[in-house]
């Protein structure tokens, strides 16, 4: 117990002086949450930093989206997130309508819709390749 | 609206609620304020609390990546729930301890519990954040908030603790534990796990461990903030650690022990306030400081009142927590945001390495020369942490602290402003606030720019699109195509 209520000290997030919450520095330190996962893009040092490492692979053209895929992939988001992309994307509500639905401001809907998205888009691209492989 | 955004939504709050009242009632551990007392009884010396103590400092470390990937691949939920159930197997053991050799046994027990529930909280406040808002903005307030219930029963169970102690009796505290972390437990069950990883795959250790290696190693600034750091955990860990020895020493009654731990556990509650009021870069108040921390530790050599050694201890503890805040924000301050949290772990490594030998070292004097000149050692550690701070500040003086953006988002733009240009990497944060239209006019046609010149932004962008057109109309998604992504944006 002791230690590990020491252990916090070492442990503390010293994130912006501004914004820092007066307990949080007994944490630990977490960077951003991003929306594509970082290893996808090359790092310092390597020839073009920040861009990405593999070209995102295109889908063959003329294709739906898989609707079967789609609904497994929506199944498989979180449910904070299934109920923005619900009402935003398939719904086709207002971010106002959205914001008094569930309280996300409509900075916060932006925030969850890109990361919603891209899991679906990683979903479906896995589906898609599937395919590829099959015929 | 804006109470909303200050904490996020109505879910967030209830949803993050039986976490809290799981550690709210896991931080009520009623033994912890009188085990050194109860060590003693049962046969303990100084040296042999030394020794356990090293054994903590050994042992923890170790199994802390194999809970970390346990929580991971299982359940981070579970794997709490199994540090309660160490908790109190460790509080069983412990209380049915009568000599030496089972009680360092349930000292080993606790050392799972230490190791499934560092860092294990934090990524599930962490996740949970992300799940319920999209990003990280609120991680910041939700763990301090958290944190703050948790110390609250950390100074609650050091109160009821001591008088428990007195009226009943030591052993019986180490009982009396036991339902109330059972009652964590159902805490937890409740609580519905995050189900995206993120935290830990952001701050997975092997990817960095190169990268911060070297610049642990090869920047000199660092190595010297590093060692500040790992010096002023030691220290407060000695304190916690071992100043109830002084206590013991002089026969305190258990009743006491209860207002010494919780006045002892608050000075990083209070260095926590104290440090946003106090401007660390003057030299004077740095002096004032590493001062007090060496007259509070060589009081402890030289006093025998019972007061003023406690006062002395307190002193000690909050000008610690104050210098250990203050190290970690030059530690911030003095790596690349990418590799800090590799940066900031390895500082706690760091401590747990340097705490092994002196733990070892101070029951040793302890047990030979009595527990008053072993601390001299705390003053020797002071006078480290005084040198490093004076050197440290000097090398860190000039260097404009670090704002760090607090979702991936503002980061995205903050970068693409200060290189004139957008990559990859900042695009894809953006592309929901292109599409709603919610980008600035330059922002807006440095995307379209970036766009135009990178075929991978442009099948992911239309990759995107295709997927809103599909969820919309599924039948429409089929005639969007990954090269023509910019005849669907017209309106």
């Amino acid at each position: 117990m002791k230690i590990s209520i020491a252990r916090m000290i070492t442990n503390l997030a010293a994130r912006g002086r501004a914004r820092g919450n007066r307990f949080a520095w007994w944490s630990r330190w977490f960077p951003p949450a991003t929306t594509v996962d970082a290893d996808r893009f090359q790092r310092e040092g390597e020839p073009y930093p920040d861009h990405w490492k593999e070209f995102p692979r295109p889908w063959p053209a003329g294709h739906g989206v898989h609707a079967g895929a789609l609904k497994a992939a929506l199944a498989a988001l979180p449910d904070p997130w299934r109920r923005v992309v619900t009402l935003r994307d398939i719904e086709g509500r207002s971010p106002a309508e959205v914001s008094a639905a569930t309280g996300l401001s409509a900075e916060q809907q932006r925030d969850v819709l890109n990361r919603a998205r891209e899991l679906l888009r990683e979903h479906l691209g896995r589906a898609f390749e599937r395919d590829s492989r099959r015929s | 609206m804006s109470a909303a955004v200050a904490t996020g939504p109505r879910t967030l709050t209830r949803r993050l609620l039986p976490l809290q009242i799981g550690l709210a009632l896991q931080g009520l551990i009623l033994w912890v304020p009188i085990e050194k007392l109860f060590m003693t009884d049962i046969g303990f010396d100084p040296a042999s609390v030394g020794a356990m103590a090293a054994a903590y400092a050994a042992v923890v470390p170790l199994l802390e990546v194999p809970s970390g990937i346990l929580a991971d691949r299982w359940s981070r939920r579970w794997v709490l729930v199994l540090a309660c159930v160490a908790l109190m197997a460790s509080s069983l053991i412990g209380g049915l301890s009568n000599n030496v050799i089972t009680y360092v046994i349930a000292a080993m027990v606790l050392g799972f519990y230490f190791a499934f529930s560092s860092g294990t909280v934090d990524s599930i406040v962490y996740d949970t954040v992300v799940e319920e808002t999209g990003s990280s903005e609120l991680y910041e307030k939700w763990i301090g908030r958290t944190r703050a219930v948790e110390s609250a029963a950390f100074v609650l169970s050091a109160l009821a603790g001591g008088v428990l102690a007195q009226y009943t009796s030591e052993r019986f505290t180490y009982f009396a534990t036991i339902p109330l972390v059972g009652l964590a437990v159902i805490g937890f069950l409740r609580f519905k796990e995050p189900r995206l990883h993120q935290a830990a795959e952001r701050v997975s250790l092997r990817s960095h461990v190169a990268l911060t290696f070297r610049t642990m190693i090869t920047s000199r600034i660092v190595l010297r903030v590093l060692l500040l750091v790992a010096t002023t955990g030691l220290l407060s860990q000695a304190v916690f650690e071992f100043g109830p020895l002084w206590l013991v020493a002089l026969a305190a009654p258990a009743v006491l022990y209860g207002p010494y731990w919780a006045a002892l556990v608050s000075t990083l509650g209070v260095g926590g306030l104290l440090i946003g009021k106090l401007n660390l870069e003057r030299r004077l108040l740095l002096a004032i400081l590493i001062i007090l921390s060496l007259v509070g530790a060589l009081l402890l050599s030289w006093t025998r009142s019972l007061a003023v050694l406690m006062v002395a201890q307190v002193v000690l503890a909050l000008a610690l927590a104050i210098i250990g805040i203050h190290a970690s924000r030059l530690l911030h301050d003095a790596v690349p945001s990418a590799i800090r949290a590799g940066v900031s772990s390895g500082g706690g490594t760091l401590t747990w390495v340097l705490f092994l030998p002196f733990s070892l070292a101070f029951g040793w004097v302890a047990r030979e020369n009595g527990v008053y000149r072993s601390g001299f050692m705390l003053a020797g550690a002071v006078v480290v942490v005084g040198t490093l701070l004076v050197v440290g500040v000097r090398a860190s003086r000039g260097v404009a602290p670090v704002e760090v953006a607090a979702t991936a988002k503002e980061e995205a733009v903050e970068v693409a402003q200060a290189a004139q240009e957008l990559a990859c990497k900042q695009l894809v944060e953006l592309v929901a606030d292109y599409l709603d239209d919610a980008l600035s006019a330059e922002m807006r046609a440095r995307f379209e720019e970036h766009l135009a010149g990178c075929d991978g932004c442009t099948t992911y962008l239309s990759q995107t699109q295709r997927i809103i057109a599909g969820l919309r109309e599924p039948s429409a998604a089929a005639r969007i195509q990954d090269s023509d992504w910019s005849t669907q944006t017209d309106p």
